[in-house]
């Protein structure tokens, strides 16, 4: 074990409460199986004496084969008990312990800003939450109990023979250090020989990902042959490197068995240089036990090597997901305050992607219970203004009230019980209708959800479906229309009820008369609400209260619709673009 | 309809299997398996020969220092020489292994390739991905480190059996006797963990499932405030999960307790055993040295495969999983050019019904395309086009009714024939990494600068290239990450406009575009591409003036057909559709739009 290994036990220690006693009184129960598997030897022993000293030891307690039989059975059922224990504990508690840490690990990527989230692809993270979490859950559940246990029956062996043979067993503890020498010296090319590995699979995976992605795409165009031919060179490359790395990754482990066994040797050139002295009786037969023990010793040390070898591969899935767990979450108020009036204020608010400006010095005022519209081009900054007010990122500067109090003293969680949002892709989770709607207000009654399905305009085809409110939508909400999925995203945020109300409509892509049906759906979500939309079709924002025209993360004009018809400027151009295409 | 053998391939068993993977490097294994039997019976030697260095001194009358030291040379020999044979098996085992991960990969790469789309389309890709990768994977382990484990820690009781079985063989006996029970108690145990994994197993899927969303809609994670307590789809499969993994581990840890347990305890028959024998004077003090030190030094080997027992399930279900893959023979599809007929229309639905389950998404569509025009095909969402579109080229196989292009069933064709008579653009057509150029031309060859300059025009990928730096050169990243929806449809629109083929068929492909660029794509396909016959799929009512023939799809039928003008005049729906849209039925220019799509606030 080195520092790594136990500086990551240590961290995942550090993160969790539950499950660690459990878990450690297992590992405690497995070690005294082990050590009791010490214990016939002792008796093999003790019979070999008596034997040697036959005349002297006549009254001994065992005498007969039976009475050993029924001793070593006792011992066998005491054995049987701690590993019934040790299993049962050290199993539990490391379930345990792994469900809060996955659980801590959950939670955590939830608080990280979506500035952040984004920047790595989902299916990174969904690695690192569940194979990655997998990999820490076979450390406690399998590598660290047989890992200690071995340590501690092969520090009671070393124990056992520093007390029956002093010399030889020092003599052989000198000889240990060398065998983990060997390990720590290879533990850098070990480490190349993983990470070549790693990186060899990942470049394998891509490929082959890669290729069943595109193989609709390949076969309506005939074109598979070629992209098997790269799949084929990617493969045996691949084969070719994966032994290289594996022999070189296995050259120490090799190397340290060879040092563990040559102990024998050293055994036995020492029992050489010795004889001379020793020629009583009994010494020999310590050193039959001694030998005996050595070969428990062997095999125990060579498991310690193999399990060692498995932590090291895990630890590193350790270390991604603590990384995971290091990122700073937005910082949240000690004591969150809660608004009673929703207008909305920004001002002077800047905010940068790194080192790209996406907006710059944004003030304006929205008043409770009025609609603002953000009209501007892609790439404007539309979307980053909503997902501000949404605090998924922090601004760099300026500062953004709801009731007068600033974002960071409300808290992200009040902030989100503050808001209903109508997303551009409507997030639909692999779950029932009902299931997705309730998200909105997880103990709503079924009359709440019915009414919400209502407004949403939903029951229509809700009803005409084979299940009703449970069927399954599908993977991203596959079994169901785009227009479908977008109802169902307007009913849970109806449900929700929240005061304020940001959109990002995305009815472009719907046919016209699904459109009119979404359109009266999102006017019952903004009865009476404080709305900032964001409009792609500016028919649609004609009635707004205020419109924001937003050019390079900058608002260039502001007003109402007739209002800003009549300055003649970048609006107007907007709008005669698109009533032409019309 | 004709089955896939996919369909029909029977279940086998994934014994069967593994051994039909290992079958072509029958060699190697040998090599493996012979070295490795080698092993079991030079790792006996060192513990020999330790005992007859101790019983040189046990009997100290003929000690001797010299003979001592020459056993250790011996012992340095023969650990030396265990090694090697041991590194060799270990090395033809990995070998082998990575030759058959190697080949069973590519295997289920052709079988992919030469399986028909309308297969393919049924597939989860998630699902096919893991079996491409990970579950192959599972392979590794077994054939290059637990193959080999496994025969060692078989035959190492053996020999022991043997070399013990000289002296007597009641001896012989007692000291392997609890290796067998160990092995009978884990296949029992084994036996019920079985069902134990695949609800294991099954848990663990669903909670990956809602991982996956958890992590793909982090704004609406957030936005609702779900933690993994509040998020009540993931607290039930967490939960799930904590109860099935409590459930197992009841049940199984009887089971390994007492294989542990008992691998543990190879002296409680031998010792009692030992001492009668003695006692009785049927064997030596020394004899009974030997059975000791042999049960010992057994151990090591026999407690290694303890991790078999463990990962076997996972491998069974891994094999089970590609077992219908991998099984199928490739089939060859002739690639002959496909017949044009004259006789037989070029596309046609002949009656055609459609439904998954039992929900009906098509019925009775039967329509003929017009050559060398643009059919259009125009309808809510959820009204079939999408499903229709798939009819179209092969995705799909209609339940009744004909799909049909020359007299042939589309689903049938074989990939070059349809490629050669069809260019899709689908939804999700695939954007590899590489250039705008290399995406465009996608592998075919003999393309000239002016077939390309056509194609690019007609796509309205213009102007867009025209702000690009790199013009035609300007990078892609895989599945065309750095685009946007748009851009990434007309680069797949120039794609397949550049085959010029007899028939495209386009899904939504102008979805993305705005309505100018819209009108200007249909106006311009007709005059760039004569010959060639477009069948359009969408949900937009503009710009459709010009096309040749309509067919208004409502509820999964055709509720009319015919040209603009016409269905503005016959048909209700369409009618209304171009209305909402901001058509008027007087030919006027319009500028103010429906006040119906404002929102009344």
């Amino acid at each position: 074990m080195d520092r790594q290994v136990i500086n990551s036990i240590g961290r995942i220690f550090g993160h969790v409460n539950d499950g660690k006693k459990t878990f450690l009184s297992g590992v405690l129960f497995r070690g005294f199986e082990r050590c009791i598997g010490i214990v016939p030897m002792m008796f093999c022993f003790y019979w070999l004496h008596t034997q040697q000293s036959l005349g002297t030891l006549d009254g001994a307690f065992l005498s007969s084969p039976v009475d050993y039989f029924i001793v070593l059975v006792a011992i066998f059922v005491a054995q049987l008990l701690c590993a019934y224990l040790g299993q049962i504990r050290s199993f539990t508690g490391s379930y345990q312990l792994v469900h809060a840490y996955r659980t801590k690990a959950i939670n955590h990527f939830r608080r990280l800003p979506l500035g952040h989230i984004h920047k790595t692809h989902s299916s990174e993270f969904l690695e690192l939450l569940s194979e990655d979490i997998k990999q820490v859950e076979s450390i406690f559940s399998h590598v660290l109990p047989d890992l200690l246990s071995a340590a501690t029956a092969s520090v009671t062996i070393l124990l056992f023979m520093l007390i029956i043979s002093p010399l030889y067993a020092l003599g052989l503890c000198a000889i240990l250090p060398c065998a983990f020498w060997v390990l720590r010296v290879a533990k850098t090319r070990f480490n190349w020989a993983a990470k070549a590995k790693v990186q060899m699979n990942k470049h394998t995976s891509s490929v082959i990902t890669d290729y069943i992605e595109a193989l609709c795409t390949l076969k309506l165009y005939n074109q598979t042959r070629h992209w098997l031919a790269r799949v084929q060179k990617q493969l045996e490359t691949s084969k070719q490197h994966s032994l290289q790395v594996e022999m070189w990754g296995a050259g120490p482990v090799i190397g340290f068995q060879v040092i563990l066994s040559f102990s024998v040797v050293l055994f036995v050139v020492m029992l050489a240089l010795t004889t001379p002295e020793n020629s009583e009786g009994h010494l020999n037969l310590s050193t039959i036990i001694f030998a005996m023990l050595l070969l428990q010793l062997l095999a125990l040390l060579n498991e310690i090597a193999e399990q060692s070898m498995s932590l090291k591969l895990a630890v590193q899935s350790e270390q991604k997901v603590e990384s995971l767990l290091c990122e700073a979450t937005l910082e949240e108020p000690y004591k969150p305050q809660k608004p009673e009036q929703f207008d909305i204020n920004f001002e002077r608010v800047s905010f940068n992607y790194d080192d790209k400006k996406a907006l710059e010095h944004i003030s304006f005022i929205v008043p409770q219970g009025s609609v603002t519209a953000i009209v501007g081009e892609t790439g404007s900054g539309k979307s980053t203004l909503i997902n501000l007010c949404a605090r998924f990122f922090e601004p760099q500067s300026g500062c953004i009230t709801i009731g007068g109090i600033d974002l960071r003293d409300i808290g992200s969680e009040e902030v989100h019980n503050l808001i209903s949002m109508v997303f551009q892709d409507m997030q639909l989770v692999d779950a029932s209708i009902l299931d997705n709607i309730r998200i909105g207000k997880p103990d709503a009654t079924f009359e709440e959800v019915h009414h919400a399905c209502e407004q949403a305009q939903c029951l229509g085809f809700i009803n005409k479906l084979p299940n009703g409110l449970d069927t399954p939508v599908g993977e991203g909400g596959v079994r169901l229309s785009g227009g479908q999925r977008q109802r169902i995203a307007i009913a849970r945020a109806l449900l929700k009820g929240a005061p304020i109300v940001l959109l990002d409509e995305a009815t472009a892509s719907l046919d016209p008369i699904t459109q009119t049906e979404v359109v009266s759906a999102i006017k019952n979500l903004l009865k009476d609400r404080t709305v900032i939309t964001v409009a792609h079709r500016l028919s649609s924002i004609v009635h707004a209260d205020n419109i924001l025209v937003i050019n390079e993360g900058k608002i260039v004009e502001s007003g109402t619709h007739r209002c800003l018809l009549s300055i003649g400027g970048y609006y107007t151009r907007l709008w005669r673009a698109q009533s032409q295409a019309a | 309809m004709r089955d896939e053998p996919y369909d029909t391939e029977e279940i086998k068993s994934p014994w069967v299997v593994l051994r039909q993977i290992c079958a072509p490097h029958k060699v190697i294994l040998i090599m493996a398996m012979s070295l490795i039997a080698l092993v079991s019976g030079l790792q006996l030697l060192p513990v020999y020969l330790l005992f007859l260095s101790l019983n040189e001194i046990l009997v100290p009358v003929a000690a001797s220092a010299e003979k001592l030291m020459w056993l250790g040379a011996g012992l340095v020999a023969v650990i030396l020489g265990r090694t090697f044979c041991l590194t060799g098996a270990y090395y033809f085992s990995h070998q082998m292994a990575f030759k058959a991960l190697t080949e069973v990969r590519l295997k289920l790469a052709n079988n992919l390739a030469s399986l028909s789309l309308k297969w393919l389309n049924k597939q989860n890709s998630a699902a096919l991905k893991q079996q491409c990768l990970q579950d192959v994977e599972k392979l590794e382990n077994f054939i290059a480190h637990q193959s080999v484990e496994l025969l060692n820690a078989c035959l190492t009781p053996i020999c022991i059996l043997f070399a013990l079985g000289v002296i007597d063989w009641r001896l012989a006996l007692s000291a392997i006797a609890v290796v067998p029970v160990a092995f009978m108690v884990s296949t029992l145990f084994m036996r019920k963990t079985a069902q134990h994994y695949t609800q294991f197993n099954d848990v663990e899927t669903a909670l990956n499932t809602t991982l996956s969303d958890y992590v793909k809609y982090a704004p609406l994670m957030k936005l609702y405030n779900l933690d993994s307590q509040r998020f009540a789809i993931l607290n039930n499969k967490l939960n799930d999960y904590q109860q099935v993994v409590h459930e197992v581990t009841k049940q199984t840890a009887p089971g390994w307790s007492l294989y542990t347990a008992l691998l543990g305890s190879a002296f409680i028959f031998l010792l009692p055993c030992t001492i009668w024998l003695q006692s009785s004077g049927q064997i030596t003090l020394s004899h009974s040295l030997l059975a000791f030190l042999l049960a010992v030094g057994m151990l090591g080997p026999v407690v290694k495969v303890s991790r078999f027992f463990m990962e076997i399930n996972e491998l069974l279900a891994s094999i089970q999983r590609i077992t219908p893959l991998f099984g199928i023979e490739s089939i060859h599809r002739d690639a002959t050019p496909m017949q044009v007929n004259s006789k037989y229309p070029m596309l046609q639905f002949y009656c055609v019904d459609f439904g998954y389950e039992q929900h009906r998404v098509l019925s009775n569509v039967h329509f003929k395309l017009l050559p060398n025009a643009i059919n259009v095909v125009v309808g809510g969402s959820g009204g079939g086009k999408s499903t229709l579109a798939m009819l179209a080229c092969g995705l799909l196989a209609p339940s009744a009714g004909r799909v049909q292009l020359y007299g042939q069933d589309v689903f049938g064709l074989s990939d070059s024939a349809r490629a050669q008579a069809m260019s899709v653009v689908t939804q999700d057509s695939y954007l590899f990494e590489g250039t705008v150029r290399d995406n465009i031309i996608f592998g075919r060859s003999g393309i000239s600068t002016e077939t390309l300059e056509h194609a690019v025009v007609a796509a309205q990928l213009k102007p867009w290239l025209a702000q690009q730096r790199e013009g035609l050169e300007t990078p892609v990243s895989a599945r065309g990450a750095n685009l946007s929806g748009g851009e990434k449809m007309r680069i797949a629109i120039a794609r397949a406009l550049l085959a010029a083929p007899p028939l495209m068929i386009l899904d939504e492909a102008s979805a993305a575009m705005d309505n100018l660029t819209h009108s200007k794509f249909y106006q311009g396909l007709k005059g760039h591409y004569p010959s060639t016959t477009f069948l359009v799929i969408t949900h937009k009512y503009f710009g459709l003036e010009n096309s040749d023939q309509i067919f208004s799809l409502v509820d999964g039928e055709i509720v009319a057909q015919g040209v603009h003008e016409s269905l503005l005049a016959r048909c209700e729906h369409y009618q209304k559709g171009w209305q909402l849209q901001g058509g008027e039925c007087a030919a006027t220019p319009h500028f103010t739009p429906a006040p119906i799509l404002s929102y009344e606030i």
